[in-house]
């Protein structure tokens, strides 16, 4: 299958605890999928597990990327074929500049070889003003004492750096201010197009009114218990996850 | 005969004699040094009496964690194969590294001299060790050997009785070299008994930096022992840096000592990555108020590589002020120490001091420990230590994977990242980059 993430049946446990229990999910590149949930219903486990972190564990099922099985590959690999994870909670690394990293990022996502120091200058400078980062920032050791919402756009800078073809962005919006949230989602618009796929993660409509996702899924207790448009959102904003909890209990769920 | 032995630990001959006999050591071979070279009568004396002390020294047990000797195996040494090496003083030509004051490249073939005629006409003084005695007899009787002490050490006295080079470098008042001295020394003949000794003085009111590179060949076999002696006058500013690229598989044994007068400064960068066994020990005496002292540490040690450190800050006058940083890393099945001591006596008021280690274990076999130890009887005083040891993180290794980074690369840019706040402090920008190198080298 040309052009798509396929996630099927995906059943992933974390330390013993199974988290997700038959994950379907797939996003075609052009589509931007908005992906929601109840704290704790699996969400993060499921980009994890997309994206290859060795802490989650998949009992079966299977995820593949432009027909491409992904689960035999390390975490690298998969980046390395276009996969792009924009974390909840990033890491912070002392020591390593946010220049350096990304030019041994986008060095290792072109087969090695280095980037020609204009052209990562002219690519840095472009994206970091695209998120609204202060130019200082790429001297700064990674996330090191960055806010909340330095981190998330610096999640979005690199995605706008390294250029993937599908990404995940998990919960791109938490804790940020009313004006980063607009400028995060002015940031994911100018990527999309026709050959980006986009996961977003979110509690919160207001960045779907500025990204517009064309399919909305919910997940609970680490199942997709239904699928929509835009207007799920709104329902999900009006009438929390109690219904979807109880129609799931009693099975008629869509 | 190599000076190794496989695996086998070897006592030492059971008598001096037959050492002496294996190995041409000997109060014989001493005086014959002395001789050869024209020594004034003070440094064979102290040449004599280094070799006294050699002869008197308990042998150390060639084995880890006894007393002074913590960690370190040497079971592997042999004395009887040695040979001492007298560096050839004959000076061969140089040309001057660019953005250098001066320079020395020890080969064995020779020394290479270097140095810009400006910096010679002002005063400053840069030489071979063994030419300077020749030229500047008085000036060099002055200070070396002024902080040396080799009392009960075997090894050390035993380099001390044979020493063949090292350095000079003398400031005068005043003078502010702002250029760094670079000197190099590259250890190539096996089983070679390799004395080092290295002078700085700076007159009060002066500055220079000195950056001193040891490199070995592989395999080699020597033993190393290597003596500095700095000496910073009252307002004066000294930056040494030492860049420990020993050969593969040579013992190494250092004695760093200095002395820092009234507001002065020194900054101390010692970084290593090479040898076999390599033991350090330093001792700084802010002997003046309001002295300072900077003491940036890096190393890397892997394979079987074993390194042991002792660093003892003696803040003798108050006001003084110590900043201690180690970064070291070990991996495979390496073995690394380091011992911190603040010492400040009583009457030592307003003296400020702080120890900051932090170690990373890249595997399960390798194992690092680090001991600060405060030694304090003054009551006004900000002293104090912090210590983290780490394994590599998993989640920053995972992070720079999924943005596409190799394994290797990741742990290569962590490792370097760890290292960072350590090396950005190296003050020749060229020997900087060849830290690195042997760093990425190694991970
Ligand atoms: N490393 C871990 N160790 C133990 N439990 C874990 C681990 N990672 C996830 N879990 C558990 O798995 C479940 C799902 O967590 P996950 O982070 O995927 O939820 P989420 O949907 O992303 O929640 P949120 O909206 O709060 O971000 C939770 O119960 C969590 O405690
Ligand atoms: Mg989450």
């Amino acid at each position: 299958m040309a052009g798509e993430l396929r996630v099927r049946d995906l059943r992933v446990s974390v330390e013993g605890k199974p988290i997700l229990r038959g994950v379907d999910l797939t996003v075609r590149a052009g589509e931007i999928h908005a992906l929601m949930g109840p704290n704790g219903s699996g969400k993060s486990t499921l980009s994890h597990a997309i994206v290859g972190h060795p802490g989650y564990k998949i009992e079966s099922g299977s995820v593949s990327l432009n027909g491409e099985n992904l689960l035999d590959l390390p975490a690298d690999a998969r980046a390395r074929l276009g996969l792009f994870l924009a974390f909840q909670y990033p890491v912070a690394i002392p020591g390593v500049t946010v220049a350096n990293f990304l030019r041994s990022a986008l060095a290792a996502q072109r087969g090695g070889a280095p980037v020609p120091p204009r052209e990562f200058k002219r690519l840095l400078a472009e994206n970091l003003d695209l998120l609204g980062i202060q130019e200082a920032f790429a001297s700064r050791y990674l996330n090191d004492g960055f806010s909340g919402g330095e981190k998330k756009r610096l999640e979005i800078m690199q995605m706008a750096v390294l250029r993937p073809r599908f990404a995940i962005l998990d919960e791109p919006d938490s804790g940020l201010d009313i004006d980063a949230v607009r400028t995060v989602a002015e940031g994911v618009n100018a990527l999309a197009g026709p050959e980006l796929g986009v996961l977003i993660i979110t509690h919160y409509q207001r960045i779907l009114d500025y990204v517009r996702p064309d399919f909305v899924h919910v997940l609970l207790d680490g199942r997709v218990v239904r699928s929509g448009g835009q207007e799920l959102v709104r329902e999900l904003e009006e009438r929390g996850y109690d219904w979807l909890r109880e129609e799931a209990a009693s099975g008629t769920g869509s | 005969m190599i000076g190794y032995a496989r695996r086998q630990p070897v006592a030492l001959a059971a008598s001096e004699h037959s050492a002496e006999r294996a190995a041409g050591l000997g109060a014989g071979a001493v005086e014959r040094v002395a001789r050869r070279r024209n020594e004034p009568a003070w440094l064979r004396e102290q040449r004599l009496a280094a070799w006294r002390e050699y002869e008197r020294s308990p042998e150390p047990r060639w084995q880890r964690g006894i007393k002074g000797w913590w960690l370190t195996d040497l079971s592997r040494l042999r004395l009887e194969g040695l040979r001492p090496v007298l560096f050839s003083p004959s000076v061969t030509g140089l040309s001057l590294p660019q953005g250098t004051a001066a320079a020395l490249r020890h080969q064995e073939s020779g020394v290479g001299v270097a140095e810009a005629r400006d910096w010679a006409a002002r005063g400053l003084y840069v030489a071979d060790l063994a030419r300077a005695v020749r030229e500047r007899p008085l000036l060099v009787g002055r200070y070396l050997g002024g902080q040396a002490g080799v009392a009960g050490d075997r090894l050390l006295s035993l380099a001390a009785a044979f020493w063949g080079s090292g350095v000079f470098l003398y400031v005068p008042e005043g003078l502010r070299v702002d250029l760094p001295v670079d000197v190099s020394a590259n250890f190539t003949t096996p089983a070679a008994l390799l004395g080092w000794r290295t002078v700085v003085v700076a007159e009060p009111g002066s500055s220079v930096t000195l950056s001193e590179e040891f490199l070995g060949a592989e395999g080699t076999g020597a033993l190393l022992g290597a003596f500095s002696e700095i000496y910073v006058g009252a307002g004066a500013s000294v930056t040494y840096a030492t860049l420990a690229g020993h050969g593969a598989s040579n013992t190494v044994l250092a004695q760093h000592r200095a002395i820092v007068k009234q507001d002065g400064q020194l900054n101390w960068f010692a970084t290593n990555w090479g040898g076999a066994t390599v033991r350090e020990v330093s001792e700084i005496r802010l002997s003046e108020p309001r002295a300072r002292l900077e003491m940036t540490g890096a190393f890397f040690a892997d394979g079987g590589q074993q390194f042991d450190g002792t660093a003892t800050v003696v803040h003798e006058a108050k006001q003084s002020a110590a900043e201690i940083l180690l970064r070291g890393v070990v991996k495979d099945a390496a073995r690394a120490a380091f011992a911190g001591t603040i010492r400040v006596p009583a009457g030592a008021q307003q003296v400020e001091s702080h120890l900051a280690s932090h170690t990373l274990t890249l595997s399960d076999q390798a194992r690092v420990d680090v001991v600060p130890s405060l030694e304090i009887a003054a009551n006004d005083v900000r002293v104090g230590h912090g210590a983290a040891a780490g394994k590599l993180d998993e989640e920053q290794v995972f992070y720079l994977m999924s943005r596409g980074l190799t394994r290797d690369q990741a742990i290569r840019l962590l490792v370097r990242g760890f290292l960072e706040p350590a090396l950005t402090r190296l003050p020749l920008a060229a020997a900087r980059e060849r830290v690195e190198r042997a760093v990425e080298g190694k991970i």
